[in-house]
């Protein structure tokens, strides 16, 4: 697997790096961690090979995790690592932290960017094939007519049915973590809610335009009685994605839930948020009996394909273990 | 590939030759690092592409249609400055410098990138030596012959490659090498001094932590950014730490007994 | 042994650990670099995207026309004879026949892969394509789609192999239950985690080789029969081989292409395979066993009818049932038995030798009914296993077992996992928390103990100095086995010397010597073993030659030991060993091991008890221990043999639970072609194995030593498929045991 020759600009501002994106628009890529980029080159799994990779690690002042103004404030190129041992974090957004320490491996996470694990492309193997023997593979994400998991092997796909005919999943763990924590994705452009960041767009997994990057995450400090929990369920427990991880964050008061965020994440081509679990859980006090309900809440209207029924199972024990952290 | 570097002349930056214009200017074939002035391209031959597109049909109970898309290459060289195409480096170089003579003061280096590798510098010249798409792996190996670091999977999932950048662990098979500029890089050649073995080495030796040998250095690279870090990791913090890093012959065991060895030899 | 061992028997330090602990040592892709300027050419190979097709014409024009392109193979330039692989099936180099999507169809050799890998897009197949078969059971029946002229069945005859013993039909009349099953077992991919590497290069007629292989007599013979040549004028150069998957570096069609790319180029030629072409290049067979077996009440068998199907891929050979199945038929004395295993031809990858070859598949699908038969007889199921068991002096296939320490080994294993505490009886956990629920379960094996093949090599040299130095030349590779340094250890102990005065060469064949049957079936210290003392003894009766007149005594009376020589009843009347030797000539001693006597059968018993925990609301299968005891025979460094158990159990534990290489026949696409996908175990996942060593010391072995190498991967995930039965009272029958099938097995699916 060799990686086939492009341009480098080491970019110095963001205005730079968002410039020479403009210019070259899909043939550019920006490089931060570079964890899910090189592979994904060195598979040639892009429809069309970047011709330019904008170095963003060269942009100083992108790195920090603060808390300011009420909210906690995450630069774009913090690395995983001081996300997950931060001790702010840790303490008051548990499940953020929780994510970040499963993601990948430890050297993934020293290398990898908080920026960069919310914008990996989605995980399938067919949309992955590299491009050997029977690769590549042009299903629909890549323009092509096709998706291969529908007749295929479907055993890691989405639960939920298809989005823009795509049944793929979204394998971030931070993501589920940050939608529970109801967090906003800041970029040179907008200020997007955690919810509406991810989508269907061509191979892309988000909403960015092709001349925009992610510059901030923030976390609004949770209100007084929160507590969040994140569980990520993989066959190895360790460099493995998601079959299918969790983010819950519950608020209590007088010994009922307030408000709760239950998101599910490895389920469908976008982070799930489970709004009838949610809603079934206001008002009500958590217990073994509660948790398990919402769980079966969370997985209703589940359209499991082929192979992948088993996953089912799994997402509902997830969203009533969470539950059950968050009492 | 050519690099050739220029000073544009504080004549033409008056006259608003700035960098985005000049690199409106230059199309396809060239990128442009402005440092202060100065201008540095590197000239990429410019690929075209004649595509014939043949569809064949893969059939066993579903059909599926493969296009096949056979690609000619013709390599041109575009002047950065102007229109014009060549067809070698030598040309354009000569059109350059005849054509464009008073956009040029004078030649200057290309820009290097400095590695710090086992204490030791190095110096490779971006485009004449090391070119945008080489990772760190390639370059530790096949540049500096320190064959230590291996190349197991090439995708980050085994955790062979495994050197220490800047005081931590991480896979140089993902790393470009141009992007290290200036980082001190600790490979498994560097452990030992001058002939005597690190700590971790001895304690690898003594309790059998290996087999095949393949897997060692990215284990010895990640165990001592842990115990650098953390002197007294437990069997559990350990074992996380090297969860990274696959040994197929199975050694684990006796690899984690080694971490903990090497762990009470370095108190 | 009377005398105490010095040497052997001590757990010294691996004597391959300083290079590697340094990175110094090379490994074939570490050879050749940029810097070294050797003007060496990268080699890239274009792949079929389809499982069955006929190249009808191939135009390479555009990819040689390429700048940096130096040449371009396809079948055409390929010699018509075949590399004659012994653990695949033969085949030419590069073939018109394509057999299985990732098959070689053409290669390029390029100043740099960057241009190899363009040029591969420039070469235009034309394929008729051919009608696939992909299930061995399929595959078998006359109609199926032909992948080799002799037919699919790999077995001699294109028919299955066949045991008959006894009367099948009055073995199930005898019982008092019959119990029938179905099993599978899944495709596992070596993966080995150094890349296959081969360097060519041609000086006029004569061919180097750098191979990362287990077996260089095999290429080196093999290459110069495919390029009909002397072997002499070819040489396999193998410094170390990585990768812990034992049984999928031997002669292939790599090592082909890239002397053939370097013989048009006229220049080295350099070939790393890459991640995705080491996963479709070999694994694992597939299996589907119908098995059904009949029990007394007392616990014997009567009646064993077994009828398995084995996907050995495109050009796997008899790695299915039909190698060293007869060992494990024969682990239980069954009254009557009827086997029928098919070892068939399929267009998938080519399956090969791993790790203990049909023992995985084997013992899953009989140590499961074993289990099944226990608890419908009420029979605890070590002891059912201990009645069935042979034990030393019995007829074993026709010959007398030497020591088999079975009970032994069961009660160590036992104690090493705490079973008395923790069985409660079939189907029953001993802790139920919340959803999960813990159980253990066992599964046990007679494995053949490396004593093969004896006459095909190896042939060992065995070179004394005059300063008393021992050199061990051996052809046999040492991958991680450890046996360069056990081995020294057997000559350190012949020759009464501390293991740093015996150095083992073994990575060039230049040194003449052979081993035709190589690295395999876990006879580098036991036949390897024997082999040097043979060698020892040789040098050692030169020596004495020399010293007896010396000594005024008879060659025979004389002793070489602890670098003296002297009468074997007078040990104080000793001459060194220096004045013996004239000057700087060394004594070269040549060895072969003799084979087992014809009426002998030799058999490690392996027990293996695993300790697990199901949560029944996800599937999750967790392993907290594993015991696994073996008899080593002798142990001639404990801490090797502890390494080949600790290691062994993986890829078993790889087996029962996730690694699966996967076929997608809708769309035509090899699926679970890197770690990630095909889910390898990482030291997060490791079990704790606790290790037993059992020391029967057998007579037949080098000091009483048994080769165990493999025997790691024979059962532990039988003992998990037992103990996840008692932990949830359903049986797994199929291979890996994934989340999907405990929780389809416990209804929630």
């Amino acid at each position: 697997m060799v990686l086939k020759l492009f341009k480098h600009y080491d970019a110095k501002s963001v205005e730079e790096a968002v410039s020479i994106l403009g210019k070259y628009k899909e043939k550019a890529k920006i490089i931060a961690g570079g964890t899910d980029l090189l592979g994904a080159l060195k598979n040639k799994i892009y429809p069309e090979y970047p011709e330019v990779l904008i170095n963003i690690k060269t942009i100083p002042g992108l790195s920090y995790i603060k808390e300011e103004a009420g909210s906690l404030k995450i630069g774009a190129l913090t690395s995983l690592t001081e996300v997950a041992e931060s001790s702010l974090v840790r303490d008051k957004y548990s499940a953020l932290a929780e994510a970040a320490s499963r993601v990948a491996s430890p050297q993934i996470r020293n290398m990898g960017t908080i920026g960069g694990n919310i914008c990996q492309l989605i995980r399938c193997w067919y949309f992955r094939a590299p491009s050997i023997a029977e690769g590549p593979l042009k299903c629909l994400r890549k323009g092509g007519a096709l998706c291969y998991a529908m007749a295929g092997d479907n055993r890691y796909h989405s639960i939920f049915g298809a989005l823009e005919g795509c049944v793929s999943v979204n394998p971030s763990d931070i993501a589920p973590a940050l939608v529970a924590l109801n967090a906003r994705i800041v970029t040179n452009k907008r200020t997007v809610d955690a919810e509406g960041f991810w989508a269907v767009k061509g191979p892309g997994s988000t909403v960015l335009d092709a001349d925009e990057i992610v510059t901030e995450i923030q976390v609004p400090a949770p209100p007084a009685g929160t507590k969040s929990k994140f569980l990520k369920f993989a066959l190895r427990k360790s460099i493995d994605f998601p079959i299918v991880n969790c983010a819950s964050a519950v608020t209590s008061g007088g010994g009922v839930v307030k408000d709760a965020r239950v998101c599910l994440n490895a389920v469908y081509p976008i982070p799930y948020r489970a709004k009838k679990a949610e809603d079934y859980l206001k008002g009500k006090s958590i217990n073994e009996s509660t948790a398990e309900e919402a769980g079966e809440k969370a997985v209703e209207g589940a359209i499991p394909l082929s192979k992948n029924k088993y996953k089912i199972q799994i997402a509902k024990t997830l969203v009533e273990r969470t539950l059950l952290a968050c009492v | 590939m050519l690099y050739v570097t220029y000073m544009v002349s504080e004549e033409k930056k008056a006259k608003g030759v700035s960098r985005r214009k000049f690199l409106a200017a230059t199309g396809a074939g060239v990128a442009g690092i402005v440092v202060g002035g100065v201008v540095g391209s590197q000239l990429f031959p410019k690929v075209e592409t004649t595509t014939a597109t043949e569809t064949a049909t893969k059939t066993t109970t579903a059909t599926t249609t493969a296009t096949t898309t056979t690609t000619s290459l013709i390599a041109k060289y575009p002047c950065p400055f102007c229109d014009k195409e060549f067809s070698s480096e030598a040309e354009l170089g000569e059109h350059i410098k005849t054509a464009h003579a008073e956009l040029i003061t004078k030649e200057v280096k290309p820009p290097t990138i400095k590695l710090i590798v086992n204490g030791s510098q190095y110096e490779f010249k971006i485009g004449d030596e090391i070119e945008p798409n080489e990772t760190l792996a390639e370059t530790l190996r096949e540049r500096l012959g320190l064959t230590g670091t291996k190349i197991g999977c090439d995708t980050g999932e085994c955790g062979s490659c495994t050197v220490i950048m800047d005081g931590k662990p991480v896979l140089s098979c993902l790393v470009l090498t141009i992007e290290c500029d200036g980082k001190d890089i600790l490979t498994v050649e560097g452990l030992a001094k001058d002939g005597r073995l690190h700590p971790i080495q001895e304690a690898f030796i003594e309790h059998h932590g290996l087999q095949c040998g393949f897997c060692t250095p990215g284990i010895l690279m990640t165990t001592k950014a842990l115990l650098d870090r953390n002197r007294h990791p437990t069997r559990e913090e350990v074992r996380e730490a090297l969860s990274g890093n696959i040994c197929k012959c199975g050694a684990y065991k006796k690899i984690i007994e080694s971490v903990l060895a090497a762990s009470e030899k370095m108190r | 042994m009377p005398e105490e061992l010095k040497v052997v028997g001590k757990p010294l330090p691996y004597q391959k650990a300083p290079g590697f602990v340094t990175g110094k040592a090379k490994f074939t892709a570490d050879r050749f670099l940029k810097l070294e300027r050797t003007g060496v050419l990268y080699g890239r190979i274009l792949r079929s995207p389809y499982p069955h097709a006929m190249i009808r014409s191939i135009d390479t024009s555009k990819a040689e026309a390429l700048p940096g392109v130096k040449a371009v193979i396809t079948y055409k330039d390929a010699p018509s004879k075949l590399l004659p692989m012994e653990c695949s099936r033969p085949r030419l180099i590069l073939d018109p026949h394509i057999r299985y999507v990732g098959d070689l169809v053409a290669a390029v050799a390029a100043e740099t892969p960057e241009i190899a890998e363009e040029a591969l897009d420039l070469i235009k197949v034309d394929y008729e394509i051919l009608k696939p078969v992909f299930d061995p059971e399929e595959a078998a029946k006359p109609e199926a789609p032909k992948l080799w002229p002799e037919g699919n069945i790999v077995d001699p005859g294109n028919k299955p192999y066949v045991i008959e013993e006894g009367n099948i039909e009055e073995g199930f009349k005898e019982a008092d239950f019959i119990i029938k099953k179905e099993f599978t077992t899944q495709i596992q991919p070596h993966m080995c985690l150094e890349p296959h590497a081969y360097i060519a290069k041609w000086e006029e007629d004569k061919l180097t080789v750098w191979a990362s292989t287990q077996t260089p007599t095999e290429i080196r013979i093999g290459l110069a029969e495919a390029f009909s040549m002397p072997s002499a004028k070819v040489r396999v150069i193998s410094e170390n081989t990585g990768g812990g998957s034992m049984g999928s570096k031997y002669l292939e069609e790599h090592v082909g292409v890239a002397a053939l790319l370097a013989k048009k180029a006229g220049r080295p030629v350099k070939l790393v395979l890459n991640r995705y072409e080491v996963a479709v290049h070999r694994r694992r067979y597939s299996s589907k066993h119908y098995i059904k077996i009949g029990v007394k009440k007392d616990g014997t068998l009567t009646a064993l009818d077994w009828k398995s199907f084995w996907d050995v891929g495109a050009g796997g050979t008899l790695v299915g049932g039909s190698l060293f199945g007869l060992d494990v038929i024969n682990q239980y004395k069954f009254l009557n038995k009827h086997i029928e295993f098919y070892d068939v031809s399929t267009n998938l990858p080519t399956a090969q030798p791993y790790r203990s070859v049909p023992y995985p598949a084997l013992n899953f699908a009989l140590e499961s009914m074993i289990d099944m038969a226990a608890e419908v007889i009420g029979m605890d199921p070590i002891e059912i296993r201990l009645k069935n068991a042979p034990r030393e002096g019995e007829i074993v296939a026709g010959k007398k077992l030497s020591t088999f320490p079975i009970e032994e080994c069961m009660k160590r294993a036992c104690e090493l996992i705490n079973w008395s505490d923790k069985w409660m009886g079939f189907g029953k956990p001993y802790k139920v928390e919340g959803s999960k629920r813990r159980a253990v379960g066992v599964a046990y094996t007679a494995y053949s103990t490396g004593h093969y093949e004896e006459t095909r090599g190896p042939i060992v040299n065995v070179m004394v100095d005059q300063d008393g130095s021992v050199y061990l030349i051996t052809p046999t590779q040492d991958m991680g086995t450890g046996s360069t340094t056990t081995l020294a250890q057997i000559v350190a102990e012949e020759f009464g010397l501390d293991l740093k005065e015996v150095r083992v060469v073994s990575e060039d064949t230049s040194h003449g010597l052979i081993d035709l049957y190589n690295a395999r079936a876990s006879r580098e210290l036991c036949t390897g073993g024997l082999a040097a003392i043979a060698a020892c003894k040789d040098a050692k009766r030169k020596i004495a030659e020399i010293a007896a007149p010396k000594l005024g005594v008879k060659p025979e009376e004389i002793e070489v030991k602890e670098k003296k020589v002297y009468v074997k009843e007078e040990p104080e009347k000793a001459i060194p060993l220096s004045e013996v030797l004239a000057g700087p000539i060394p004594i070269v001693g040549t060895g072969k091991a003799e084979p087992l006597p014809t009426d002998v059968n030799s058999l490690d018993p392996v027990v293996c008890i695993a300790d697990i925990e199901v949560d029944t609301k996800t599937g999750e299968l967790n392993l907290l221990k594993c015991a696994f005891v073996l008899d080593a025979g002798r142990a001639i460094n404990p801490k090797i043999v502890e390494n080949q158990i600790e290691g062994g159990v993986l890829p078993s534990v790889g087996l029962a639970l996730r690694e699966e290489f996967i076929f997608d026949e809708a769309n035509l696409v090899n699926l679970g072609t890197n770690y990630l996908d095909f889910k390898l175990i990482t030291s997060a996942d490791c079990p704790e194995v606790e290790a037993g060593i059992v020391e029967s010391i057998d007579p037949y072995g080098p000091y009483g030593a048994k080769g165990l190498g493999e025997v790691g991967t024979t059962i532990p995930h039988a003992a998990i498929a037992n103990a996840v039965y008692n932990a949830i009272g359903a049986r797994i029958t199929s291979l890996p045991i994934t989340p999907d099938k405990i929780l389809r097995a416990l209804g929630k699916v």
